[in-house]
């Protein structure tokens, strides 16, 4: 059975690409393109990952994965943040909302599968 | 099979022509004073994605442009900067260069070394001013309490 990965990104080309490189990857994905629609998304699923960017409209990605915490259904799931931001303050915000791990862009495939299949165990 | 990042690309230029339009009325917004502090959000979750799906794609150029845009804009939706009626010209200007380098990103063209210099340039002296300000303010303060070092609180 195909592993499955929410993706969250206000950006539709961001999205695209991280679903291209998950699908080929062998994982069923759902797309959202803010945290409130990412956090319906897991109203009542499961999934084995969860990566998201961090400036979206409606709910930022800091907040959804507080949010996504509380929820039995994402309580530990592996949740990435994939973000042009490498501050320190907003590392440290993403872990303490509950953030397994942090990707820096430029977007990089390669990269992505790396960190993936380190957080997912395959 | 077409390469898939010449498929993202198309998307992506596409994309761009909806944020542009977005930052563009956003800060039209902002100049007629209609803006609030979601027009500030969506200005520069404009200018973000277009520098995030730029260094995706290597357009260099447009990323260290957007770069300067995004931070001065980071800087006022923090409110670290209070948003002058110049600032917005400035920024309008900066609109004008960020369109420019994402159609010359489009079309494969090179839009000149210096293109878009003078602009960054009073972005950042824009930031420097209020860095300076807020350090002259900052020094007043410690003087007043006599605690040294104490800084404003900085906002994410």
């Amino acid at each position: 059975m195909s592993k499955t990965a929410l993706t969250i990104d206000d950006s539709k080309t961001m999205r695209d690409m991280v679903a291209f490189t998950l699908k080929n990857a062998g994982f069923d994905v759902t797309e959202a393109d803010n945290g409130q629609a990412g956090l319906d998304r897991i109203n009542g699923s499961s999934f084995d990952i969860i990566i998201t960017d961090v400036n979206m409209p409606v709910m930022d990605g800091i907040t959804f994965t507080r949010e996504a915490r509380k929820r039995a259904e994402a309580r530990t799931t592996p949740i990435l943040i994939l973000t042009t931001e490498s501050g320190a303050s907003l590392k440290n915000d993403g872990r303490s909302a509950g953030a397994t791990g942090w990707i820096v862009k430029p977007f990089n495939p390669e990269k992505l599968l790396q960190v993936v299949e380190k957080v997912c165990g395959r | 099979m077409s390469d898939p990042m010449e498929q993202f690309k198309v998307i992506f230029f596409e994309e761009c022509s909806e944020l542009l339009t977005n930052l563009e009325e956003g800060l039209m917004q902002m100049q007629s004073g209609d803006g609030d502090e979601e027009t500030i959000h969506a200005v520069f979750r404009a200018v973000h994605s277009v520098k995030g799906g730029a260094g995706a794609f290597g357009f260099d150029r447009l990323v260290a442009f957007a770069h300067v845009q995004e931070t001065l804009l980071d800087e006022i939706r923090a409110g670290a900067l209070v948003l002058k009626p110049a600032y917005v010209e400035v920024l309008l200007q900066a609109y004008d260069i960020l369109s420019a380098l994402v159609a010359a990103a489009q079309s494969g063209s090179d839009p000149g070394e210096d293109y878009g210099a003078d602009i960054a340039r009073s972005m950042t002296e824009i930031m420097a001013d209020a860095n300076t300000d807020a350090n002259a303010n900052t020094n007043t303060n410690a003087a007043v309490t006599g605690k040294e070092g104490d800084t404003p609180d900085s906002k994410l």
